[in-house]
């Protein structure tokens, strides 16, 4: 086992890494030295608005679709992990079973694990989830009774 | 000491530097992105274990996806209010030292045999996408659907906990 | 390794960084030159054309005008998220750079950096952190223009990204590869995805538009509803900052569809479809790389110019309710063409 050669990507990485981070140190602090004296007054220190003193404050809360959309990005994100790894092997995983794969079933996994996860796509979309601009608690048909 | 070591050492170190620093930042945005960090250098402890794939789909999960999620959470709830740590409450002071003997003894099995682990070198495991998935998508298919149920689960729960309560 | 080799090694790594840095800040600020001169010329206007020789020195008396600046941070912000916020926008774009190929060879020093077996696994690491950029300038402003800037850009980045990777499982299918110089490879082999894949090419494309938040789904700044987003409370160099990570993240996605889709650094015809030899292919591996990153641009700079932005509400429905549908189906018609073929 020779480690550092195995690690030798990552170590070039690690390095850009630092390279960068340099780099984003010098570019904000370098103004600040170069740059004129700092001054301050009311103006400059009040939140923008329109030019005008500003008349109201920053909105504590944020819409809760916002949570949703996060909670749905990580949910399929880690369907995509799966499918990635996945498709990277298809391939193989499609040989026949002779020839050291697993046949069609290599499909099905994936046809059958789709489906699952698109039963709740479909179960979001048609429960308005992802409507954006309309998204009301419940289908506005529901109070006919 | 070697290199290797060093490397160990330095992100051992700064993992357990983050996992405090999480509890005791006053801030909640603060701690969510110590643990950021702390998930970094966790991705670096893997890759010195040769996991490439876990370390990078870690870091994509939860540095990319979860922590997006507190962040959001964090800001939606909007803690004004600024606790020290050591503000909790009895329950969390009882709760916290059974919750780490209980994490002790589930990995004291492991701890014990660690030595004899690191003295066979000829069951070196490189961890690549193909060396650890391709068992999951041979032999534990029966895993990967339960997965997929347990997301769509998980989906159903965001919808219905997302909508607005409807007045009757 | 012997420590020759070591030593060489790492002269090689600070090389290619300074190559690195060098091709970003070459790219970067003539994009924003080439912007601006190709909306004047869409809009019917000269454009700038005065500093240096036809304006060609405008950007680099932008960029000293924004070092030389005055640095403003306001008394309201939250200062610590502040100041760290622009730079966490610009490294995502800089550290993706470290595993682009950009050319095949010179002479016995490889054109990537970091050339990691898994790279399409790092690109998404690296791309999924580039949110908290965003987010947490938008939230340490502490104002309300950039706070609703950094969480609507936030949503609309990560809606993307699902649709990013699924587009591009496809493309995984058949290079059965996430390294970048082996998806080059298999397309100098090959032939280009794009033509193998057209639709996952024509996905992908479109979730880089809004991934770059390039009009037409500029939403983190739409001028007229946010003044300018996540940024209006930044100044000087920071600022810079900001703007710089933009292009920069431009240039990087049309460096990813020139690698995964375009070829890469191959040109279909010998020598070029093949590493380097010798160094004048090399060179010439590098050249085709950056032209077609800069038709790439130009297509960039073009639709945006050309198409009006759309709705938040559009914006979010065309991620998740068609493009996420229609990547899923390309991932199932290549299953099914390669299932057929047995795989070969």
């Amino acid at each position: 086992m020779h480690p550092l050669e195995h690690f030798w990507p990552f170590i070039a990485f690690g390095a850009m890494v630092v390279a960068a981070i340099g780099f984003s140190i010098i570019a904000v602090t370098f103004p600040s030295i170069l740059g004129p004296r700092k001054t301050h007054n009311e103006i400059k220190d009040s939140a923008y608005e329109c030019g005008l003193p500003a008349t109201t404050g920053t909105p504590a809360r944020f819409s809760v679709k916002f949570y949703v959309v996060a909670m749905l990005f990580i949910l399929f994100d880690i369907e995509v992990v799966f499918l990635i790894a996945w498709g990277v092997l298809y391939r193989k995983l499609i040989k026949p079973e002779g020839a050291g794969g697993l046949g069609w079933a290599a499909l099905a996994v994936a046809v059958i694990f789709l489906l699952i996860l698109e039963a709740g796509h479909i179960y979001a979309w048609r429960s308005g989830a992802l409507d954006w601009a309309s998204w009301r608690s419940r289908p506005q048909q529901e109070p006919r009774a | 000491m070697t290199v290797y070591d060093a490397m160990f050492w330095f992100f051992s170190l700064a993992l357990l530097l983050c996992g405090v620093l999480v509890l005791i930042s006053r801030d909640a945005v603060a701690s969510a992105l110590f643990m950021v960090l702390g998930f970094i250098f966790l991705a670096g402890l893997y890759l010195l274990l040769e996991a490439w794939f876990l370390a990078l789909i870690q870091i994509l999960v939860y540095a990319g996806a979860i922590m997006v999620l507190f962040l959001f959470v964090v800001m939606l709830l909007d803690f004004r209010e600024k606790r020290r740590w050591w503000h909790g409450n009895l329950l969390g002071w009882l709760g916290a030292p059974l919750a780490v003997a209980a994490l002790l003894a589930a990995l004291l099995p492991v701890l014990k045999r660690a030595g004899a682990l690191a003295d066979a070198p000829e069951k070196w495991f490189e961890g690549t996408l193909e060396n650890v998935m391709t068992p999951v998508f041979t032999r534990y298919l029966l895993p990967v659907e339960v997965t997929a149920l347990i997301l769509l689960a998980a989906t159903i729960g965001v919808v219905v906990l997302g909508r607005k309560e409807t007045k009757p | 390794m012997h420590l020759d080799g070591v030593i060489l090694e790492w002269v090689f790594v600070i090389v290619r960084i300074l190559a690195i840095f060098v091709i970003t800040f070459m790219i970067v600020p003539y994009t924003v030159m080439a912007e601006r001169w190709v909306c004047a010329w869409i809009q019917d206007r000269i454009g700038p054309n005065r500093t240096g020789w036809f304006g060609l020195m405008q950007p680099w008396a932008d960029a000293l005008k924004l070092f030389l600046k005055e640095d403003i941070i306001p008394h309201h912000v939250r200062k610590v998220y502040y100041v760290i916020a622009p730079t966490l926008v610009f490294l995502p774009a800089l550290l993706t750079m470290a595993l682009m190929p950009w050319g095949s060879n010179l002479g016995p020093m490889s054109c990537v950096l970091a050339d990691i077996g898994p790279g399409m696994l790092v690109v998404f690491a690296v791309g999924a952190c580039s949110v908290y950029g965003i987010v947490l300038a938008g939230w340490a402003s502490n104002s309300k223009y950039p706070f609703l800037g950094g969480v609507r850009s936030a949503a609309q980045l990560i809606s993307y990204e699902v649709c990013i990777g699924l587009s591009l499982v496809a493309i995984f299918m058949q290079t059965q590869t996430l390294n970048l110089t082996q998806t080059v490879l298999y397309q100098a082999a090959n032939g280009w995805l794009v033509w193998q894949q057209p639709l996952a090419a024509f996905l992908f494309l479109i979730c880089m538009f809004a991934e770059t938040n390039r009009a037409p789904f500029d939403f983190p700044e739409a001028e007229q509803e946010l003044v300018s987003g996540y940024n209006i409370e930044y100044s000087s160099l920071k600022f810079g900052l900001f703007f710089l990570g933009e292009y920069a993240n431009l240039m990087v996605a049309s460096m990813l569809m020139v690698t995964l889709f375009l070829g890469g650094w191959s040109l279909p015809f010998a020598p070029l479809n093949a590493p380097a030899q010798v160094w004048w292919v090399g060179a010439a591996h590098v050249a085709i790389f950056i032209a077609k990153t800069a038709c790439l641009l130009f297509l960039f700079i073009w639709v945006r110019w050309t198409v009006p932005r759309f709705r938040y509400d559009q914006l979010m429905g065309l991620g998740w309710k068609v493009l996420f549908p229609l990547a899923l189906l390309n991932i199932l018609i290549t299953a099914v063409v390669l299932g057929l073929r047995g795989g070969a």
